[in-house]
């Protein structure tokens, strides 16, 4: 047989393979949209019980025992959505729904499956036992921050965060850095969601060798609002070694909003600092509203250095009428490259302005 | 009177929860599930307070709001936010939209019923 011949057979069998491949997906689609239909119409129901054990404001105990005796093939079909109200609850609602999946044994069935060697199960049961806040599961959502998938890690820092206990603070800083690491924005969002409760921890890490946890701790004090910790905030912007931790440090002095967060940002904006850190210091009067800083700010438009001009101009947009005046002041007699950030920022925020007039129009209409 | 609640959520669960509470708290009750309906029935039974989800589709939570402070004859009518942005930035939006209240997934009804409760109390006045 010539190539030719070889290459038409090799191109049928493909074809072939890619037909068989197609039909099976099809096949697996219909069957699973099937599976869902059947277990949506045998849910649809029970789930009148359910929403009426979520509604009540103590344990509905006769709506409880409904659901803690419905036969297995039934429980199956409805388990999902108890844990989908699950989550959107919190408070004696939560409650009522986590003592009915405890009845029906969803815990132990989850703590079986956290120690699956598949990661798609281990990562499912992660986010399950997070929803439960099982008294088993804090610690072994600690452990899964150390597990092989990455997945599963992410699941478990997010879980953390959604059981909210202060004792999780250090190994949630302990797991962005390190071989197996969790990424920082997502271990911020669950250090915030503990709130006020990991404030002593999140300061406690500011003295930790290792900078990303420096500058994790630091960002999160500002997210939650820590006004305890401005003055900390404060020195570590004006001392620490690491750029990214100044950045993280004015930035959380900005959020925290104390008067006490003015002068040292003022002082570093105006200062002797690398760019970034007198960017995110100039950043950080904007969001303060600082107006008594529009002449200071001013000033620094007419320096040459262009990201902390460029900055400036930016801040001063943000500064109501006052740091409005002042760009139409630059834009009319300040030096050229003044007058260029100036323009700018004064064409940005009357873009803004018309951007909210006709989204308010497309509303309207 | 029995004061009319709107509630607009795009998440059946939700819908349905706000629904039975607030029903059986004696309120009279009518629901969306996007924007777009929500400002429909809004118009239609003009209710005394509107729940809006903030990230419906089509139309946003606030987008609503704003349309309902905007219009003469909706002007007036509480609004509550829920949603699941917890970021300060998104609570002064909602604000700035015109809401009277803001509550954050995952919410208490119980919580959410007192506060409901405390701003129809308020406007009454």
């Amino acid at each position: 047989m010539s190539v030719a011949a070889y290459s038409l057979i090799a191109l049928y069998v493909l074809a072939v393979v890619v037909l068989l491949l197609v039909v099976a997906m099809a096949m697996v689609r219909s069957l699973r949209v099937r599976q869902h239909r059947r277990a949506e119409k045998r849910a649809a129901p029970i789930r009148p019980i359910l929403i009426r054990l979520v509604a009540s404001d103590e344990l509905d105990r006769e709506a409880l025992d409904m659901l803690g005796d419905l036969p297995d093939k039934e429980w199956r079909a409805v388990e999902p959505r108890v844990f989908a109200i699950l989550d959107k609850v919190r408070g004696q609602a939560a409650d009522s729904v986590a003592t009915l999946l405890n009845s029906r044994g969803a815990a132990d069935r989850t703590l079986r499956a956290a120690r699956s060697h598949n990661a798609v199960k281990r990562a499912a049961a992660g986010d399950r036992l997070a929803s439960l806040r099982h008294h088993a599961s804090v610690g072994l959502l600690e452990r899964m921050l150390d597990d092989p998938d990455r997945d599963v890690r992410r699941v478990a820092a997010v879980g953390l965060g959604r059981v909210g206990r202060a004792g999780s603070v250090a190994p949630l800083l302990a797991s962005v850095t390190g071989k197996r690491r969790t990424s920082l924005l997502l271990v911020g969002d669950s250090l915030a969601r503990i709130g006020m409760k990991a404030v002593d921890a999140l300061v406690e890490a500011l003295d930790s060798p290792l900078a990303a946890q420096r500058e994790l701790a630091a960002g999160t004090l500002g997210r939650i609002g820590a006004t305890a910790a401005a003055e900390r905030l404060a020195d570590l912007l004006y001392n620490d070694e690491a750029d990214s931790v100044r950045v993280s440090a004015a930035g959380a002095l900005s959020k925290v909003g104390t008067w006490d967060a003015v002068t040292p940002l003022r002082d570093v904006a105006a200062g002797y600092a690398p760019t970034p850190v007198r960017c995110a210091a100039i950043a950080g009067l904007a969001e303060l509203g600082s107006a008594a800083s529009v002449a200071m700010l001013e000033a620094i438009v007419c320096e040459p250095n262009y990201d902390v001009a460029h900055s400036a101009a930016g801040a001063l947009a943000r500064l109501e009428r006052p740091g409005r005046d002042a760009l139409t002041r630059l834009a009319d007699s300040g030096p050229a490259w003044a007058v260029a950030h100036a323009i700018e920022a004064l064409a940005a925020l009357e873009m803004d302005e018309e951007l909210g007039r006709l989204s308010l129009r497309r509303v309207l209409v | 009177m029995v004061a009319t609640v709107l509630i607009a959520d795009d998440d059946p669960d939700i819908r349905d929860l706000l629904e039975f509470k607030l029903s059986h708290c004696g309120y009279k009750v009518v629901v969306a599930e996007d924007g777009p309906s929500a400002l429909a029935v809004a118009l239609e039974y003009l209710p005394d307070l509107a729940v809006l989800d903030l990230m419906m589709p089509v139309l946003s939570g606030l987008d609503v709001a704003r349309a309902l402070r905007d219009n003469a004859e909706t002007a007036s009518m509480s609004i509550l936010m829920l949603t699941a942005r917890a970021q300060e930035a998104d609570v002064a939006r909602g604000f700035g939209a015109g809401a009277d209240d803001y509550v954050i997934k995952p919410f208490s009804p119980r919580e959410l019923v007192s506060r409901i409760e405390a701003i129809l109390a308020r406007t009454s006045r």
